[in-house]
């Protein structure tokens, strides 16, 4: 079987790492939120190692967002202008989303031909950068060190903070499970979605689901 | 000279990394313990309660609409990915 390149080994690495903590963020945090239902967690690690280890997850996300950005604008800057046409939505997303919708229900025949990411793709991506990347890291990092915090708010507002950080966390593990969703049960790829971590699709998925970035690497439009 | 991909990748590491490793440093430089300030104000920290309970209830609710949201992607997803079998099972 013909593979295409999805992902270097670069992305697979970052992915890894950033899916890991998030998942240890979930596992050491809810039971914060939910002392009653998962007492069994810090029973288990003791508090101050489940806290350790929230902290350690916690940074590493931090380190996983951040490169993710500065990784999107020096491709954009110095490798392709093109490249941040991947992540930002245009206006062929809102036809291929008319289109999708138009064939799931059977209006229409005519299944359209994704970019690198669809756009259901690119919302589940806003979803985790937005609510992972920003929300949950800034308000994370605020909590962490609440004596910085208190040097830019009142001290009563870390409340706040920590409301904003717990209810979010639940958004979050939505969003998570889009991506389990949408990565794994898709036709094209169910019952597994491997490029995430060999890098490569099979070359007749590739053409089935993202014909035209399949188009264009292959036209060396490009690299 | 043309910037290469992998060049791109080890900045945005190392540049990353970096910038974490100084605000760790500069937290640490600047750790004050047991200085919680008093509440100097009861009027203040009132109004402030009160603000953090009308936060919080927003907070919910863009919470319960997200997901609200989130949950009808996934059962649009459901309903595609059963339409796409249907459809190659009616094509074989």
């Amino acid at each position: 079987m013909e593979y295409v390149t999805r992902f270097s080994k670069f992305q697979i690495g970052v992915h890894a790492v950033g899916a890991l903590s998030i998942l240890l963020l979930y596992f050491t945090g809810f039971p914060i939120s939910f002392p009653v239902a998962l007492w069994w967690i810090p029973a288990a690690l003791g508090y101050p190692l489940m806290m350790l280890i929230h902290r350690i997850a916690g940074a590493t996300l931090v380190v996983v967002a951040l490169i993710l950005i500065i990784y999107h604008v020096l491709n954009a800057v110095f490798i392709r202008e093109r490249f941040l046409r991947y992540v930002l939505p245009t206006q062929k997303d809102v036809i291929d989303a008319i289109y999708d919708v138009a064939y799931t229900f059977r209006l229409s025949d005519k299944k359209p031909r994704y970019d690198k990411r669809s756009w259901l793709e690119k919302f589940d991506l806003y979803t985790i950068a937005i609510i992972d990347g920003l929300l949950m890291c800034t308000t994370g990092i605020l909590l962490w060190m609440p004596y910085l915090a208190m040097k830019i708010m009142p001290a009563p507002y870390l409340l706040a903070v920590t409301s904003v950080h717990a209810a979010f966390a639940v958004l979050s593990i939505a969003g998570v499970l889009l991506h389990f969703y949408l990565a794994h049960l898709s036709p094209e790829f169910f019952p597994l979605n491997r490029s995430m971590f060999s890098g490569e699709i099979p070359r007749e998925e590739a053409e089935k689901k993202y014909g035209v970035w399949l188009d264009e690497i292959e036209g060396g439009v490009v690299r | 000279m043309s910037v290469k991909k992998v060049q791109v990748e080890a900045v945005a590491a190392v540049a990353a990394i970096a910038i974490v490793v100084v605000l760790v440093a500069y937290v640490a430089g600047n750790y004050v313990p047991n200085q919680l300030p008093r509440i100097p104000d009861q009027d203040a920290y009132t109004h402030q309660m009160a603000l953090i309970g009308d936060i919080d209830l927003m907070v919910k609710i863009i919470v319960g609409i997200g997901v609200f949201a989130i949950l009808l992607l996934e059962i649009y997803e459901h309903i595609a990915i059963t339409e796409c079998f249907r459809r190659k099972k009616v094509e074989e």
